[in-house]
């Protein structure tokens, strides 16, 4: 012990006039920023100075081994351990001397000391000093040993070898660092501790190095070099395998792995397959969300290698898929530029997975600059013949052709100020002549705004309005099957209310009139069923509040069958289940779905805790089919309704 | 003389990189005697003297110090030994009085007294920087350090480098002496064969990175009849040295 002190002597000797000066001069920094005005916490400040504390000793470890000079502490009675135990209490010293001699100074200097306070030390202050003294001997000590006389044999093939070896070094590098980038970004984004880990191993690594090589190499420079060098390349190499397993592990899980099937989950236009977004066992929960291809029949799935909300999306028929390859994102500007196409796929209805050319403005991973752009495209939608793709990213629009190539594009972001609300894909259907009707929100200069659906000719760009409505507000709008009609739903206003109106986009020959189906209602909303009905419902009137009601409506708005749903939640109308059997939640928290029948409006039945999954926007699933017959729990558990009084199937999760 | 070695090195080799600088040497320091390591710069003195010490690992072959493995068991066995490097290793941002202090707590057998006579016979003040000390006084220093501990085993690594004519006659035929009418082993290098051909019992003298000599002086002296320098001269001549 006296041994260990001793040693821890000679440091504070050395540095402690230097470091308890420099924290006197500290102290004052938090009273004179609070005289200009602002305000600088002390912890942050005392974080600085500790930081500092570990360079300096860290720094004065490591430079007593340059010219052999470490003999001063290897050629007296001293084992390594009591000189790195003495090294190590000479650093809590000189923290505890900077601490106090900041604290007193900060004290003195303060003229409101009401908060005050010695206890301002957290594990970051800690964390502070020891990664600054842990990095600094390790830096220090390489550069002691590193000095003059140090001479590396060379020759002709030592030179040819080193742009080979530093070729190796580097690419081994970027695919470790890579892979973790990746698996963090896709995994962990919101979990702060695989970074902290990955970090603090390599402190740790070059701390154990340190003492490894001091203890290794006492006053051999060559030895103490290659001692630091095998460990940190023992670290690298135990990195490389805990990264590369962790990559593969984490983000590639089995059907076993899924824990809650989340939103969102919706069923394919063909009835058969769902598309399940799940939480699984594995990454932080929220960032990491998986899609799986759920075979309902047999429920098989098997998991969509895409990126985070890149996909799936698929034509109205559900034969074409597209979605963006989960390939590492932090490789994709080298591969790019090494001649690989990019990661977004195409499914087609023959079951062939092809890449899919992206528009050439798109920023899809040319350049580093463009890994600021992930998850960049907002939607696409394949027309139903699967040759025609409809792209559209950042108020960019472009229609891509898988047989001719970069069709067009529309730059919605040149007219802003005439542009209340671009084009929205989600809303949009390609027609049977090839053309995309949309629709969008315009403003004139007085600041009226109209909704207007436009047809999109993909070859040439060209936009022919269809239907212009005034409106007010945000509205959100429903095509049918055909696009032939739009359902427009409002935003619910204090004491007004929203509307749902219908509008017939067949070209009436003084233009659309929209037919008012719901007016004054709470929270409305409606849906196309299958024979061209409409189900509404809302949760009651601006004047006649918490009286929910279902209506339904003919093909043309005619009212056909009214059902009150007593008092409660806003109902949710959800998918037609069953042919001419549509579910709405109801109960009083919208806790319970019922099937209601659309001809009497009888309700055939409840069941309790479950909803349907949202609705509305990727295609539309036949009624009757399995996919039309999903139902959600709360503590997201997956099934299917077998029949109307069957008991539900358990998907997901398997356990 | 095997039962009495205070140092035994058996086969040691030292390599840096593809560089051999110390071959296969062997040799043997008996108790009480003073051994002179010669050579020319680059020899391989400072290697050597430094597994001597277990400063070093050997790339192949050990060095036994009192009988034991000395890398294996260095911080024992220095506790019995004193070394003095070519050119002082103590820290110039300290004081001597702290380096003193130090060294009084590294050795249970230190002789505070002697090492502050010592000191005040040089004109070394104990408040002074080391960094403020010329070479000379560092040298002095450094071996007022060594002996403080009264070791039973001192290294000196071309210790008179530094001193000047006067105090290097003196320090061989005063202060080597007494060391070794104390019965202080005595290894040194140095490059001042006058100086040591008088103190030394044993002289090694390396030469192309081996042990080319390991003779008793006199002996040798006898059986040659040449002077320790010619005959240093004579083994080493055209031997290149690193300078």
């Amino acid at each position: 012990m006296s041994r260990i002190l001793a040693v821890a002597l000679l440091d504070v000797r050395r540095l402690a006039f230097g470091l308890v000066s420099g924290a006197l001069v500290a102290g004052l920094i938090p009273a004179l920023s609070s005289g200009l005005g602002s305000k600088i916490e002390i912890g942050a400040v005392v974080a600085v100075a500790f930081f500092v504390v570990g360079l300096a000793a860290g720094g004065t470890f490591g430079s007593d081994f340059s010219d052999g000079k470490s003999s001063f502490f290897f050629a007296r009675p001293l084992g390594a351990g009591v000189l790195i135990a003495g090294r190590f209490a000479a650093l809590l010293t000189l923290a505890a001397a900077a601490f106090f001699s900041f604290m007193a100074s900060s004290w003195i200097s303060s003229s409101d000391r009401s908060d005050w306070t010695l206890s301002v030390l957290t594990r970051f202050h800690a964390e502070a000093l020891l990664i600054a003294w842990a990095l600094s001997l390790f830096v220090s000590l390489a550069a002691a040993v590193r000095g003059r006389g140090v001479r590396v044999e060379g020759g002709f093939r030592a030179m040819a070898m080193i742009p080979v070896r530093l070729g190796l070094s580097m690419g081994a590098f970027l695919l470790v660092f890579g892979l973790f980038a990746d698996l963090v970004v896709r995994a962990y984004f919101n979990d702060s501790i695989p970074i902290r880990i990955f970090g603090l191993s390599w402190v740790a690594a070059s701390l154990v190095a340190s003492c490894v090589a001091i203890a290794g190499g006492r006053t051999e420079r060559g030895r103490i070099s290659r001692y630091q060098g095998r460990v940190m390349a023992a670290h690298f190499a135990l990195v490389s395998v805990v990264v590369v397993g962790a990559w593969i592990y984490v983000l590639h899980p089995g059907v076993d792995a899924i824990q809650r099937v989340q939103y969102p989950t919706w069923g394919s236009p063909d009835g058969r397959s769902a598309y399940v977004a799940a939480v699984v066992d594995r990454g932080d929960g929220r960032t990491f969300r998986p899609v799986y291809i759920l075979d309902i029949a047999s429920g098989e799935a098997r998991r969509l290698d895409a990126d985070a909300f890149q996909g799936p999306w698929m034509s109205a028929d559900g034969a074409t898929v597209t979605w963006s390859a989960a390939t590492p994102f932090f490789f994709r500007p080298l591969l790019r530029s090494l001649g690989g196409v990019t990661s977004y796929r195409v499914k087609t209805a023959s079951g062939e997975v092809s890449p899919l050319a992206m528009p050439s403005h798109l920023p899809d991973y040319r350049n580093v600059r463009d890994l600021a752009n992930i998850g960049v495209v907002d939607w696409i939608l394949p027309s139903p013949d699967g040759d025609v793709f409809a792209i559209q990213w950042d108020r960019q629009l472009a229609f891509m052709s898988r047989s001719r190539g970069e069709l067009s594009e529309i730059d919605e972001g040149k007219d802003r100020a005439g542009i209340a609300r671009g084009i929205n894909l989600a809303e949009a259907a390609f027609l049977p002549s090839g053309d995309l009707r949309a629709a969008r929100v315009l403003r004139d200069p007085a600041g009226a705004q109209t909704l207007t659906f436009i047809d999109i000719q993909p070859t040439s760009g060209s936009v022919k309005i269809v239907a212009s409505i005034p409106v007010e507000g945000p509205v959100r709008v429903q095509l049918d099957s055909k696009a032939a009609r739009a359902l427009l739903t409002s935003v619910t206003q204090p004491g007004i209310g929203a509307f749902v109106a219908l509008v017939a986009l067949s070209g009436e020959p003084d233009g659309p009139r929209p037919r008012t189906l719901l007016k004054d209602a709470l929270f409305p909303s409606a849906v196309f069923l299958a024979d061209g009905r409409i189900a509404g419902a809302s949760g009651g009137s601006a004047g006649a509040s918490n009286r929910r009601a279902l209506q339904i409506f003919s093909p043309s708005g005619e009212p056909l069958v009214d059902v009150p749903l007593g008092a409660g939640m806003p109902p949710r109308p959800g998918r037609e289940m069953f042919p001419g059997i549509i579910a709405v939640s109801t109960g009083s928290f919208n806790e319970e779905l019922s099937l209601i029948d659309v001809e009497s409006g009888a309700v055939v039945r409840r069941i309790p805790n479950v909803f349907t999954p949202p609705w509305g926007f990727r295609g539309t699933t036949p009624p009757g089919t399995p996919a039309a017959r999903l139902l959600q729990s709360g503590d997201g558990k997956l099934y299917e309704l077998p029949s109307v009084t069957a008991e539900p199937r358990l998907l997901l999760p398997r356990s | 003389m095997g039962d009495e070695a205070v140092v035994r090195v058996e086969n040691v080799s030292v390599r840096y990189n593809k560089q051999l600088v110390v071959d296969q040497v062997s040799l043997e320091v008996a108790r009480g005697s003073v051994y002179a390591l010669l050579g020319r710069n680059g020899a391989g003195k400072s290697s050597l003297m430094r597994c001597l010490l277990g400063l070093q690992k050997p790339t192949s072959g050990r060095v036994l110090v009192f009988g034991e493995d000395v890398w294996t068991h260095r911080a024992r066995l220095l506790a019995r030994a004193a070394y003095v490097p070519e050119t002082s290793d103590a820290p110039g941002t300290l004081r001597v009085r702290d380096v003193v202090a130090f060294h009084q707590s590294m050795y249970p057998t230190w002789d505070q007294a002697s090492v502050k006579a010592r000191l005040g016979r040089v004109g070394v003040s104990e408040a002074a920087m080391v960094s403020a000390l010329s070479k000379g006084q560092r040298a002095l220093f450094t071996l007022a350090l060594a002996l403080g501990s009264k070791p039973e085993l001192l290294v000196l690594d071309d210790p008179t480098l530094g001193l000047d004519v006067v105090a290097r006659n003196d320090f061989f035929s005063d202060f080597i002496g007494e060391l070794a009418d104390r019965g202080t082993t005595v290894i040194l290098t140095t490059h001042d064969l006058a100086g040591v051909e008088g103190i030394a019992d044993r002289v090694g003298i390396l030469q192309g990175s081996r042990l080319a000599l390991d003779e008793d002086v006199e002996q040798m002296k006898i059986d040659r009849g040449q002077s320790l320098e010619q005959i240093f001269t004579e083994l080493t001549r055209g031997a290149g040295g690193l300078s």
